[in-house]
Protein backbone atom coordinates (compact mmCIF):
# COMPACT_ATOMS: atom_id res chain seq x y z
CA UNK A 1 0.00 0.00 0.00
CA UNK A 2 1.29 3.10 -1.09
CA UNK A 3 -0.98 5.98 -0.16
CA UNK A 4 -1.71 7.10 3.08
CA UNK A 5 -4.74 4.03 4.65
CA UNK A 6 -8.65 5.38 4.31
CA UNK A 7 -10.17 5.74 7.34
CA UNK A 8 -12.21 2.51 6.55
CA UNK A 9 -8.66 0.69 6.29
CA UNK A 10 -7.84 2.53 9.59
CA UNK A 11 -10.96 1.04 11.06
CA UNK A 12 -10.54 -2.49 10.29
CA UNK A 13 -7.18 -2.19 11.74
CA UNK A 14 -7.85 -0.50 14.75
CA UNK A 15 -10.50 -3.25 15.44
CA UNK A 16 -8.26 -6.03 14.65
CA UNK A 17 -5.29 -4.44 16.61
CA UNK A 18 -6.40 -1.77 19.48
CA UNK A 19 -7.86 -4.25 22.13
CA UNK A 20 -4.03 -6.14 22.09
CA UNK A 21 -2.74 -2.97 22.35
CA UNK A 22 -4.90 -1.25 25.38
CA UNK A 23 -4.33 -4.40 27.22
CA UNK A 24 -0.68 -4.19 26.80
CA UNK A 25 -1.49 -0.25 27.53
CA UNK A 26 -2.77 -1.22 31.05
CA UNK A 27 0.45 -3.18 31.86
CA UNK A 28 2.46 -0.09 32.09
CA UNK A 29 0.27 2.66 32.72
CA UNK A 30 -1.03 3.72 36.23
CA UNK A 31 -4.28 4.26 35.55
CA UNK A 32 -7.21 3.56 32.68
CA UNK A 33 -7.13 6.37 31.43
CA UNK A 34 -3.18 6.69 30.93
CA UNK A 35 -3.89 3.41 29.41
CA UNK A 36 -6.15 4.90 26.72
CA UNK A 37 -3.86 7.95 26.39
CA UNK A 38 -0.86 5.70 25.85
CA UNK A 39 -2.85 3.80 23.23
CA UNK A 40 -3.86 6.87 21.40
CA UNK A 41 -0.49 8.49 21.07
CA UNK A 42 1.41 5.23 20.10
CA UNK A 43 -0.95 4.43 17.24
CA UNK A 44 -0.48 7.95 16.56
CA UNK A 45 3.23 8.45 16.58
CA UNK A 46 3.60 4.79 14.85
CA UNK A 47 1.45 5.80 11.75
CA UNK A 48 3.76 8.90 11.76
CA UNK A 49 6.97 6.86 11.31
CA UNK A 50 5.62 5.00 8.49
CA UNK A 51 5.42 8.27 6.82
CA UNK A 52 2.15 7.04 5.46
CA UNK A 53 2.86 4.04 3.71
CA UNK A 54 0.70 1.42 5.75
CA UNK A 55 -0.74 0.94 9.41
CA UNK A 56 1.92 0.45 11.40
CA UNK A 57 3.53 -2.56 12.33
CA UNK A 58 1.90 -4.01 15.69
CA UNK A 59 5.41 -4.72 17.15
CA UNK A 60 6.04 -0.65 16.43
CA UNK A 61 3.26 0.08 18.01
CA UNK A 62 3.97 -2.51 21.29
CA UNK A 63 7.50 -0.58 21.75
CA UNK A 64 6.22 3.15 21.32
CA UNK A 65 3.53 2.03 24.08
CA UNK A 66 6.53 0.88 26.08
CA UNK A 67 8.84 3.27 25.62
CA UNK A 68 6.21 6.08 26.11
CA UNK A 69 5.34 4.71 29.51
CA UNK A 70 8.38 4.51 30.66
CA UNK A 71 8.77 8.41 29.68
CA UNK A 72 5.60 8.82 31.13
CA UNK A 73 6.84 6.93 34.75
CA UNK A 74 9.69 9.15 35.45
CA UNK A 75 7.64 12.41 35.06
CA UNK A 76 4.30 11.77 36.66
CA UNK A 77 5.41 10.43 40.07
CA UNK A 78 3.51 12.98 41.95
CA UNK A 79 0.31 11.59 40.13
CA UNK A 80 0.95 7.82 41.63
CA UNK A 81 -0.20 7.73 45.19
CA UNK A 82 -4.05 8.96 43.89
CA UNK A 83 -4.50 6.86 40.79
CA UNK A 84 -2.55 4.09 41.64
CA UNK A 85 -5.63 3.86 44.31
CA UNK A 86 -8.10 4.33 41.33
CA UNK A 87 -6.42 1.31 39.68
CA UNK A 88 -6.28 -1.34 42.39
CA UNK A 89 -9.72 -0.31 43.07
CA UNK A 90 -10.33 -0.44 39.29
CA UNK A 91 -13.36 -3.01 37.67
CA UNK A 92 -12.87 -2.43 34.35
CA UNK A 93 -12.60 -5.96 32.52
CA UNK A 94 -9.57 -6.77 30.05
CA UNK A 95 -11.30 -9.71 28.42
CA UNK A 96 -14.49 -9.61 26.08
CA UNK A 97 -16.09 -12.78 27.82
CA UNK A 98 -19.70 -14.56 27.63
CA UNK A 99 -21.43 -14.96 30.93
CA UNK A 100 -19.67 -18.63 31.40
CA UNK A 101 -16.10 -17.16 31.15
CA UNK A 102 -16.87 -13.84 33.05
CA UNK A 103 -15.37 -15.70 36.27
CA UNK A 104 -12.25 -17.23 34.89
CA UNK A 105 -11.61 -13.70 32.85
CA UNK A 106 -11.85 -11.85 36.46
CA UNK A 107 -9.25 -14.20 38.03
CA UNK A 108 -6.68 -14.23 34.86
CA UNK A 109 -6.91 -10.58 35.05
CA UNK A 110 -6.61 -10.70 39.49
CA UNK A 111 -3.73 -12.92 38.96
CA UNK A 112 -2.01 -10.79 36.08
CA UNK A 113 -2.56 -7.61 38.21
CA UNK A 114 -0.18 -9.59 41.19
CA UNK A 115 2.39 -10.29 38.75
CA UNK A 116 5.64 -8.50 38.34
CA UNK A 117 5.65 -5.79 36.15
CA UNK A 118 8.03 -7.45 33.21
CA UNK A 119 6.30 -10.46 33.53
CA UNK A 120 2.89 -9.13 32.84
CA UNK A 121 4.73 -7.53 29.44
CA UNK A 122 5.85 -10.55 28.21
CA UNK A 123 2.94 -13.05 28.91
CA UNK A 124 0.44 -9.74 26.97
CA UNK A 125 2.66 -9.50 24.41
CA UNK A 126 3.09 -13.25 23.59
CA UNK A 127 -0.16 -14.55 24.43
CA UNK A 128 -2.91 -12.01 23.49
CA UNK A 129 -0.18 -9.66 21.41
CA UNK A 130 0.75 -12.93 18.86
CA UNK A 131 4.53 -11.42 18.88
CA UNK A 132 7.58 -13.36 18.70
CA UNK A 133 10.47 -13.48 21.35
CA UNK A 134 12.44 -11.53 18.94
CA UNK A 135 9.29 -9.02 18.37
CA UNK A 136 9.09 -8.93 22.06
CA UNK A 137 12.73 -8.31 22.22
CA UNK A 138 12.48 -5.76 20.27
CA UNK A 139 9.81 -4.18 21.48
CA UNK A 140 11.15 -4.41 25.40
CA UNK A 141 14.60 -3.55 24.01
CA UNK A 142 15.75 -6.91 26.07
CA UNK A 143 17.53 -9.61 25.47
CA UNK A 144 15.52 -12.89 23.48
CA UNK A 145 16.84 -14.88 25.94
CA UNK A 146 15.48 -12.83 28.63
CA UNK A 147 12.34 -12.71 26.75
CA UNK A 148 11.79 -16.12 27.07
CA UNK A 149 13.02 -16.77 30.31
CA UNK A 150 10.41 -14.21 31.27
CA UNK A 151 7.78 -15.48 29.64
CA UNK A 152 8.68 -18.92 31.22
CA UNK A 153 8.21 -17.82 34.54
CA UNK A 154 5.34 -15.65 34.04
CA UNK A 155 3.50 -18.15 32.76
CA UNK A 156 4.09 -20.61 35.72
CA UNK A 157 2.93 -18.32 38.22
CA UNK A 158 -0.06 -17.52 36.20
CA UNK A 159 -0.77 -20.69 36.13
CA UNK A 160 -0.11 -21.22 39.81
CA UNK A 161 -2.25 -18.51 40.36
CA UNK A 162 -5.72 -19.77 38.68
CA UNK A 163 -5.03 -23.54 39.24
CA UNK A 164 -8.74 -23.96 40.04
CA UNK A 165 -10.13 -22.74 36.98
CA UNK A 166 -7.52 -24.18 34.45
CA UNK A 167 -7.12 -27.84 34.62
CA UNK B 1 4.33 -27.99 34.09
CA UNK B 2 6.24 -29.65 31.01
CA UNK B 3 6.17 -27.98 27.57
CA UNK B 4 2.57 -29.52 26.60
CA UNK B 5 0.94 -27.83 29.76
CA UNK B 6 2.71 -24.59 28.97
CA UNK B 7 1.31 -25.03 25.24
CA UNK B 8 -2.16 -25.63 26.74
CA UNK B 9 -1.89 -23.36 29.24
CA UNK B 10 -1.24 -20.75 26.40
CA UNK B 11 -3.96 -21.90 24.39
CA UNK B 12 -6.17 -21.35 26.74
CA UNK B 13 -5.44 -18.19 28.23
CA UNK B 14 -6.11 -16.83 24.20
CA UNK B 15 -9.35 -17.88 24.09
CA UNK B 16 -10.08 -14.95 26.01
CA UNK B 17 -10.11 -12.64 23.86
CA UNK B 18 -8.96 -8.84 24.94
CA UNK B 19 -11.47 -6.35 25.30
CA UNK B 20 -12.09 -3.29 22.99
CA UNK B 21 -11.39 -0.29 24.00
CA UNK B 22 -14.29 2.08 24.45
CA UNK B 23 -16.47 3.44 21.49
CA UNK B 24 -14.83 6.99 22.09
CA UNK B 25 -11.51 6.12 22.49
CA UNK B 26 -11.61 4.65 19.31
CA UNK B 27 -12.90 7.56 17.63
CA UNK B 28 -10.17 9.99 19.45
CA UNK B 29 -7.95 8.03 17.57
CA UNK B 30 -9.57 8.50 14.27
CA UNK B 31 -9.99 11.45 14.69
CA UNK B 32 -5.90 11.95 15.57
CA UNK B 33 -5.48 9.80 12.44
CA UNK B 34 -7.70 11.92 10.08
CA UNK B 35 -5.76 15.18 11.14
CA UNK B 36 -2.28 13.50 10.32
CA UNK B 37 -4.09 12.08 7.15
CA UNK B 38 -5.22 16.26 6.47
CA UNK B 39 -2.08 17.22 7.02
CA UNK B 40 0.16 15.24 4.62
CA UNK B 41 -3.01 15.82 2.11
CA UNK B 42 -1.42 18.81 1.93
CA UNK B 43 1.44 19.97 -0.04
CA UNK B 44 1.75 23.55 2.28
CA UNK B 45 2.58 21.21 5.09
CA UNK B 46 5.37 19.03 3.48
CA UNK B 47 7.31 21.92 1.88
CA UNK B 48 7.75 23.16 5.19
CA UNK B 49 9.57 20.62 6.09
CA UNK B 50 12.41 21.52 3.08
CA UNK B 51 15.16 23.55 2.96
CA UNK B 52 14.00 26.17 0.68
CA UNK B 53 11.15 27.07 2.26
CA UNK B 54 12.68 27.67 5.44
CA UNK B 55 15.14 29.78 3.99
CA UNK B 56 12.34 32.17 2.56
CA UNK B 57 10.49 32.08 6.08
CA UNK B 58 13.33 33.29 7.83
CA UNK B 59 14.68 35.96 5.05
CA UNK B 60 10.65 37.06 5.03
CA UNK B 61 10.78 38.50 8.67
CA UNK B 62 13.97 39.34 8.65
CA UNK B 63 13.14 42.02 6.24
CA UNK B 64 10.34 42.67 7.95
CA UNK B 65 12.02 43.38 11.64
CA UNK B 66 14.07 45.72 10.58
CA UNK B 67 14.18 49.14 11.86
CA UNK B 68 13.05 52.02 9.78
CA UNK B 69 15.90 53.59 10.00
CA UNK B 70 17.97 50.77 9.35
CA UNK B 71 15.84 50.43 6.01
CA UNK B 72 16.66 54.01 4.73
CA UNK B 73 20.27 53.47 5.46
CA UNK B 74 19.52 50.28 3.30
CA UNK B 75 18.29 52.63 0.66
CA UNK B 76 20.37 55.35 0.95
CA UNK B 77 23.22 53.04 -0.05
CA UNK B 78 21.45 51.44 -2.83
CA UNK B 79 20.81 54.93 -4.35
CA UNK B 80 24.18 56.41 -3.77
CA UNK B 81 25.62 52.83 -5.38
CA UNK B 82 23.40 53.71 -8.60
CA UNK B 83 24.78 57.23 -8.64
CA UNK B 84 27.92 56.25 -8.76
CA UNK B 85 27.49 53.37 -11.55
CA UNK B 86 25.76 55.68 -13.73
CA UNK B 87 28.58 57.73 -15.53
CA UNK B 88 30.74 54.52 -15.43
CA UNK B 89 27.46 53.06 -17.51
CA UNK B 90 27.49 56.03 -19.46
CA UNK B 91 31.71 55.89 -20.15
CA UNK B 92 31.52 52.73 -21.02
CA UNK B 93 28.62 53.15 -23.50
CA UNK B 94 30.48 56.03 -24.58
CA UNK B 95 33.90 54.12 -25.11
CA UNK B 96 31.81 51.52 -27.20
CA UNK B 97 30.64 53.92 -29.52
CA UNK B 98 33.90 55.60 -29.98
CA UNK B 99 35.73 52.71 -30.83
CA UNK B 100 32.60 51.54 -33.29
CA UNK B 101 33.14 54.65 -35.06
CA UNK B 102 36.82 54.52 -35.59
CA UNK B 103 36.82 50.89 -36.75
CA UNK B 104 34.98 51.86 -39.58
CA UNK B 105 37.73 55.06 -40.15
CA UNK B 106 40.37 53.83 -43.10
CA UNK B 107 43.64 54.04 -41.52
CA UNK B 108 45.04 55.64 -44.50
CA UNK B 109 43.30 58.79 -44.35
CA UNK B 110 45.62 59.57 -41.29
CA UNK B 111 43.25 59.03 -38.91
CA UNK B 112 45.17 56.13 -37.49
CA UNK B 113 46.20 58.72 -34.30
CA UNK B 114 42.56 58.64 -33.52
CA UNK B 115 43.30 55.00 -32.07
CA UNK B 116 45.49 56.49 -29.50
CA UNK B 117 42.74 59.01 -28.98
CA UNK B 118 39.87 56.42 -28.26
CA UNK B 119 41.78 55.70 -24.91
CA UNK B 120 41.20 59.07 -23.46
CA UNK B 121 37.76 58.78 -23.43
CA UNK B 122 37.46 55.41 -21.04
CA UNK B 123 40.38 56.88 -19.36
CA UNK B 124 38.19 60.58 -18.47
CA UNK B 125 35.43 58.14 -17.66
CA UNK B 126 37.55 56.69 -15.40
CA UNK B 127 39.02 59.82 -13.57
CA UNK B 128 35.59 60.96 -13.15
CA UNK B 129 34.64 58.05 -11.51
CA UNK B 130 37.65 58.46 -8.96
CA UNK B 131 36.71 61.64 -8.36
CA UNK B 132 33.04 61.43 -7.41
CA UNK B 133 34.58 58.24 -5.17
CA UNK B 134 36.58 60.72 -2.79
CA UNK B 135 33.77 63.18 -3.35
CA UNK B 136 31.18 60.78 -1.79
CA UNK B 137 34.00 59.86 0.80
CA UNK B 138 33.93 62.88 2.88
CA UNK B 139 32.11 63.03 5.76
CA UNK B 140 28.20 63.42 5.29
CA UNK B 141 26.99 66.70 7.75
CA UNK B 142 25.86 66.45 10.90
CA UNK B 143 22.09 66.30 11.00
CA UNK B 144 21.21 69.79 12.15
CA UNK B 145 17.04 68.72 12.31
CA UNK B 146 15.19 68.44 15.52
CA UNK B 147 15.90 65.01 17.65
CA UNK B 148 12.73 62.78 17.01
CA UNK B 149 10.09 63.29 19.99
CA UNK B 150 10.02 60.23 21.32
CA UNK B 151 13.64 60.66 22.60
CA UNK B 152 13.01 64.29 23.51
CA UNK B 153 10.20 63.06 25.33
CA UNK B 154 11.29 60.03 27.61
CA UNK B 155 14.01 62.71 28.65
CA UNK B 156 11.38 65.04 30.00
CA UNK B 157 9.26 62.85 31.29
CA UNK B 158 10.43 62.21 34.77
CA UNK B 159 7.88 60.12 36.84
CA UNK B 160 8.15 60.82 40.66
CA UNK B 161 5.65 59.26 41.87
CA UNK B 162 4.10 56.06 40.76
CA UNK B 163 0.95 53.89 41.78
CA UNK B 164 -0.07 50.71 41.30
CA UNK B 165 -3.46 49.24 42.18
CA UNK B 166 -5.96 46.30 41.67
CA UNK B 167 -9.37 46.09 42.19
CA UNK B 168 -10.80 43.15 42.29
CA UNK B 169 -14.38 43.45 40.24
CA UNK B 170 -15.65 40.00 40.29
CA UNK B 171 -15.23 36.73 42.12
CA UNK B 172 -17.36 33.30 40.92
CA UNK B 173 -17.21 29.64 39.98
CA UNK B 174 -18.18 28.12 36.87
CA UNK B 175 -19.11 24.52 36.01
CA UNK B 176 -18.03 22.66 32.61
CA UNK B 177 -17.35 19.04 31.62
CA UNK B 178 -13.50 17.74 30.20
CA UNK B 179 -14.00 15.51 27.10
CA UNK B 180 -13.62 12.12 29.61
CA UNK B 181 -16.84 13.31 31.37
CA UNK B 182 -14.55 14.23 34.61
CA UNK B 183 -16.06 17.05 35.99
CA UNK B 184 -14.40 20.26 36.50
CA UNK B 185 -14.74 23.68 38.16
CA UNK B 186 -13.35 27.30 36.96
CA UNK B 187 -12.59 29.54 39.56
CA UNK B 188 -12.96 33.24 37.79
CA UNK B 189 -12.14 36.17 38.63
CA UNK B 190 -12.11 39.61 37.18
CA UNK B 191 -9.61 42.52 38.19
CA UNK B 192 -8.84 45.81 37.33
CA UNK B 193 -5.29 47.27 37.00
CA UNK B 194 -4.72 50.65 37.20
CA UNK B 195 -1.44 52.40 37.15
CA UNK B 196 -0.99 56.15 38.11
CA UNK B 197 2.64 58.07 37.01
CA UNK B 198 2.63 61.42 37.96
CA UNK B 199 5.42 64.07 36.67
CA UNK B 200 4.61 66.69 39.55
CA UNK B 201 7.46 69.05 37.34
CA UNK B 202 5.83 68.77 34.02
CA UNK B 203 2.09 68.14 35.60
CA UNK B 204 0.98 65.65 33.99
CA UNK B 205 -0.49 62.60 35.22
CA UNK B 206 -0.72 59.21 33.01
CA UNK B 207 -3.31 56.43 34.00
CA UNK B 208 -3.35 52.78 32.57
CA UNK B 209 -6.53 50.94 33.56
CA UNK B 210 -6.67 47.43 32.02
CA UNK B 211 -9.38 44.91 32.55
CA UNK B 212 -7.94 41.21 33.44
CA UNK B 213 -10.17 37.69 33.72
CA UNK B 214 -8.34 34.84 35.82
CA UNK B 215 -9.68 31.52 35.38
CA UNK B 216 -8.11 28.70 36.88
CA UNK B 217 -9.09 25.10 36.09
CA UNK B 218 -9.78 22.90 39.44
CA UNK B 219 -10.81 19.32 39.15
CA UNK B 220 -13.32 18.27 41.88
CA UNK B 221 -11.62 15.30 42.78
CA UNK B 222 -8.91 16.86 44.19
CA UNK B 223 -10.87 18.48 46.42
Amino acid sequence: MDKWPTDAEWQTWLDAHAPKFLLFARQNARSEADAQDLTQEAIVEAAQRQEGKSPPSPALVFATIHRRAIDWARREDRRANRELAAWDTGTIPWFDTGVEDRERAKLVQDAMRKLPENYRQVLTLKVWGGLTFAEIADSLNIPANTAASRYRYGLKELRKLTKEVFT
Amino acid sequence: MNEFDAEEFEAELQTLKPAKPPQEALDRVQRELAVQLKQRSQPGSIITDTVGWVTVECGRPRAQHASSSQRQRHSQGLDRGRALLRPRTAALRLWILSNRLLNKLPVRNGLGLLRWVRWAVPVAAAVALVILLLAHRSPPPKQSGPRPIASSAHSLLKADNVEIDRHLIADFNAMGQLPNGDPVRFRCQQWLDKVWLRDSVAGLVIERTTPRLEIVPVRIETY
